[in-house]
């Protein structure tokens, strides 16, 4: 295989990685920051999705925008601002629920999505909605996810930043410290679900193609596994997650026991990573750069 | 006996009147009446399980009460939510530590001004000039904090990680940060060794001397109550048996009662009765 | 109108297929406050492990029993090695442990079994399995109600099917069964202790551990039960069984009131009605987010379900 072969073939996994990871960062904020489990999250991905390619096959035309770079911009503000509608639709009635009750709500509203958009015949219903205009590349996609990276991590020291991780750690002590836990709580779950978004507008656009599969509950199971495998606590173990998600499948192409039976390891690793380290795997890494490590947490 | 008097003096910063709340058929706290003056440490002391923690919880929002009233200052405070209570000035300590184990000693501190920073978030987020001193003087007055409860060369731990009497620490100065009024203190010394409390003790004074604030405080070491409070509550069974000063309180042959009543807490009993303060 | 009376005869057998494991989350969940996530998946195991017992040439009681027993004993390990030392832990990491635990058990049976459905070797109204109760009805598939003498309904138009039947007697056996064993045994006393206070349970003597196991065991062997008669109803097994039937099931056990024991049968019975409903009234493609739909209403609307009371949450 030559460079350029690939080059060539590398595309379409690096893309699903960045999307991938994108996606895996929204949740991040939402599983690892405020300590919710959403086990809907592909759903707010698919809204951010069809709104988008709904965006730009339907609405574009009729307004008269053509130039690409200004059409892949506004889809990625559609596809946010919907995800993030949705995002609030569903946690304002669900944060009142506690825990478990609310990962099991937050599943069901998916699947009410998805079964919604099954008979949504102006976007394909079952069959998908294709036809997409291919706006967005690697490169869109590998900014995006640098930008959302950034963002979030300078995120977590602004005062909602904060408020959000007092409320993960402690909901009593983090209201008799003035902060509005289900304040936290909302703008963690409608900023996880709009960042979602983002990687829906994102992946129409690179892939002119998104059926209702995309809001299953097996999607959003393999975000949660990445955000999990990772390490919830940090940005960078989501993205490390989404790698290991999506590059190990690939890696694996030519051995296809292996490449079959992944879920099941990726499973066990979930159950590992909770008995043993819940740090995640990314924790596990940083034990071999001991410096690193001994930054947080030790004397200075 | 070596604590200020100036009761009655000052006014009162928080005034709680006949507070009630039952669980079920359980009255848990009845008509519980309390002040704390500024500048002034008040004891609410009392046999396990007495409703002590209830009334602070009752005080801070975590229950409503079924009757009562609870002011800071002019402000009524009755049945409002939890957080809206800490922002009008209300602070508060946990008996069972509850600090942000996910957070470091700085952030502890700095989660405790979030909602201070409210509607500047993306702002922050591109570290705009117009916040930039803000989170700057944040930054300060939380290491300033810090330094108040001698904590300065812990900024980096994880809170958690800290020994047990440091962690009661940070807990106070987490709660200044809120820049509270009153400030409640739920068994601040316990599990602390004598120098520790010592310690301690003159930390509780100077929040009162220094920053000005009113503190209520819960403990169970006597000789810690008797030496810092000038005036204390007795709380039994949900019902207030006895107020005032420590001496009062060492005689009432009420309090000592209760106290010798309940088998587990004879020792701490025998110090009500006979607790000296012997030192400051 | 026949139609009507004829879907929710229908819905009966399914709902009660759902009402079985409902059961099991309901009880978990009321003693661990813990969603059990991986429930549905000893369901779709234990459908998978009586067939093969069947298949093996052992008698379907037995094959039933050996099930019920293997799935108890591996769901009391799960908890073991995998809640267990989660106690404490906050809510969050057994709930993911769960999560995971479902994922691995759906792809290991898939991957040693196959994706394909596989055939039940036996089927409830003819074969040789439920030989001896078929006896006891009309040699036909389909038993005709008998005729009202007078009245506004041709009952003659409604038709119940055998099987379904069935299955609907043997949930609402199971269910009177494990109320009664909740009620009148000392283990069964224990596990309501621990649902209503576990402090309190633990303090009178309830053996905390040795209660949580035998929790975990009922569950897993009346999801055992489920697992037998959904297969034999219809007539095959899939490895992705568990997920759609357990998620359904666990909307059922909200629904009733979970934690409360007829509760999970009503539930059950009211989220199979209302999927024939939809089915029967051409809205098929609504059926599967109909489960999600009810759960997110009582959530919403009462918490406690249909058949709970309202629990003080302590702080």
């Amino acid at each position: 295989m030559t460079v350029q072969e690939f080059l060539q073939y590398s595309i379409l996994p690096l893309i699903f990685f960045g999307i991938t990871a994108i996606q895996a960062l929204g949740l991040q904020l939402i599983l690892g920051g405020a300590g919710l489990l959403s086990l809907g999250h592909a759903a707010f991905y698919a809204v951010g999705g069809y709104s988008a390619a709904a965006f730009t096959v339907y609405a574009a035309p009729a307004l008269g925008l053509t130039d690409p770079t200004l059409l892949m911009l506004l889809s990625l503000v559609v596809g946010a601002l919907s995800a993030l509608a949705a995002g609030f639709l569903v946690a304002v009635p669900c944060l009142r629920l506690q825990g478990d009750y609310l990962a099991m709500a937050t599943l069901g509203f998916a699947e009410i999505l998805g079964t919604a958009l099954k008979n949504i015949d102006a976007v394909g219903g079952t069959r998908g909605f294709g036809n997409i205009p291919k706006l967005s590349s690697l490169p869109w996609v590998f900014v995006t996810l640098a930008l959302v990276w950034w963002a979030l991590a300078r995120f977590r020291r602004t005062g909602l930043g904060m408020a959000i991780q007092a409320t993960r750690d402690d909901e009593i002590a983090a209201r008799s410290l003035g902060i509005s836990t289900y304040s936290a709580k909302l703008s963690a779950f409608v900023i996880g679900s709009a960042i979602a978004g983002i990687a829906g507008a994102l992946y129409v656009h690179a892939v002119q193609f998104i059926s209702p599969d995309e809001a299953d509950f097996s999607r959003s199971v393999i975000i949660v596994l990445a955000v999990v495998i990772g390490g919830m606590t940090s940005l960078s173990g989501s993205v490390l997650g989404a790698l290991i998600l999506v590059v190990v499948p690939e890696a694996l192409r030519h051995n296809d026991t292996l490449r079959e039976q992944r879920m099941i390891y990726f499973a066990l690793i979930v159950i590992f990573v909770m008995l043993f380290s819940p740090k995640g795997l990314q924790s596990l890494f940083m034990r071999f750069m001991p410096k690193a490590a001994q930054q947080r947490g030790g004397t200075r | 006996m070596n604590s200020t008097s100036n009761h009655g003096s000052s006014e009162f910063l928080l005034k709680v009147e006949n507070l009630t709340i039952r669980f079920g058929g359980l009255v848990a706290v009845q008509n519980f009446s309390l002040r704390v003056p500024a500048r002034q440490i008040v004891g609410l002391i009392g046999p396990n399980g007495a409703g002590k923690t209830t009334v602070f919880n009752l005080m801070t929002g975590v229950y409503k009460p079924n009757q009562g009233t609870v002011y800071l200052q002019e402000t009524e405070l009755t049945g409002r939510g939890a957080h809206v209570i800490a922002r009008s000035g209300v602070a508060r300590t946990f008996q069972n530590i509850r600090l942000f184990a996910g957070l470091t000693v700085l952030e502890n501190v700095i989660a405790a001004a979030s909602w201070q920073r409210r509607g500047q978030s993306v702002a922050s987020l591109f570290a705009l000039p117009a916040v930039a001193l803000k989170e700057k003087k944040l930054l300060e007055s939380a290491r300033k904090l810090l330094e108040f409860v001698g904590l300065s060369s812990y900024e980096n731990w994880e809170a958690t990680s800290l020994p047990y009497g440091l962690q009661r620490k940070l807990e106070i100065a987490r709660a200044m940060m809120t820049n509270p009024k009153v400030l409640l203190l739920d068994e601040p010394a316990a599990g602390m060794n004598p120098t520790e409390k010592d310690e301690l003790a003159k930390l509780v004074r100077s929040i009162c001397d220094v920053h000005g604030l009113g503190v209520l405080l819960i403990e169970h070491d006597m000789k810690f109550v008797m030496n810092l409070c000038a005036n204390i509550t007795v709380l039994d069974h949900g019902e207030v048996i006895a107020v005032g000063s420590p001496l009062e309180i060492q005689k009432n042959p009420k309090v000592i009662e209760a106290y010798l009543g309940a088998e587990e807490t004879t020792g701490e009993g025998t110090a009500a009765a006979s607790g000296q303060g012997s030192h400051s | 109108m026949f139609d009507l009376i004829q879907y929710i005869f229908d819905g009966l057998a399914v709902g009660s297929v759902y009402a079985l494991i409902a059961l099991g989350y309901s009880m978990v969940f009321g003693v661990l406050q813990l969603v059990n996530f991986a429930h549905g998946e000893l369901f779709m195991v234990g459908a998978y492990f009586v067939m093969y017992a069947i298949s093996l040439g052992l008698p379907w009681h037995l094959a039933l029993v050996v099930g019920m027993c293997c799935v108890g004993f591996f769901a009391v390990a799960m908890e073991r090695f995998c809640y267990k030392p989660l106690r404490g832990a906050g809510k969050l990491a057994p709930l993911i442990t769960a999560v995971g635990l479902s994922l691995l058990l759906q792809n290991l049976v898939q991957a040693i079994l196959g994706s394909n459905p596989q055939s039940y070797p036996a089927t409830l109204p003819d074969g040789t399995v439920f030989g001896f109760i078929k006896s006891l009805f009309p040699p036909v598939d389909q038993v005709t109600l008998p005729q009202l003498p007078e009245g506004l309904f041709d009952w003659g138009q409604i038709v119940v099917r055998h099987r379904d039947l069935l299955i609907f007697v043997v949930a609402i056996a199971v269910t009177l069964g494990l109320e009664l064993f909740l009620r009148k045994t000392r283990p069964g006393q224990g596990i309501r202790a621990l649902a209503l206070q576990p402090n309190a349970a633990r303090l009178v003597g309830v053996p905390f551990d040795r209660t949580i196991s035998l929790t975990f065991f009922i569950g897993a062997a009346l999801a055992v039960v489920a697992g037998l008669l959904q297969g034999m109803a219809d007539n095959q097994v899939t490895p992705y069984m568990g997920i759609s039937s357990g998620l359904k099931a666990f909307a059922a056990a909200v629904l009733g009131g979970i934690g409360v024991i007829p509760g999970a049968l009503l539930g059950g019975l009211v989220l199979g009605i209302a999927e024939r409903l939809l089915v029967g009234y051409d809205l098929s493609t609504y059926k599967d987010g109909a489960a999600f739909f009810i759960l997110i209403l009582v959530l919403l609307l009462r918490p406690q379900g249909l058949l709970g009371k309202a629990r003080m949450v302590k702080v």
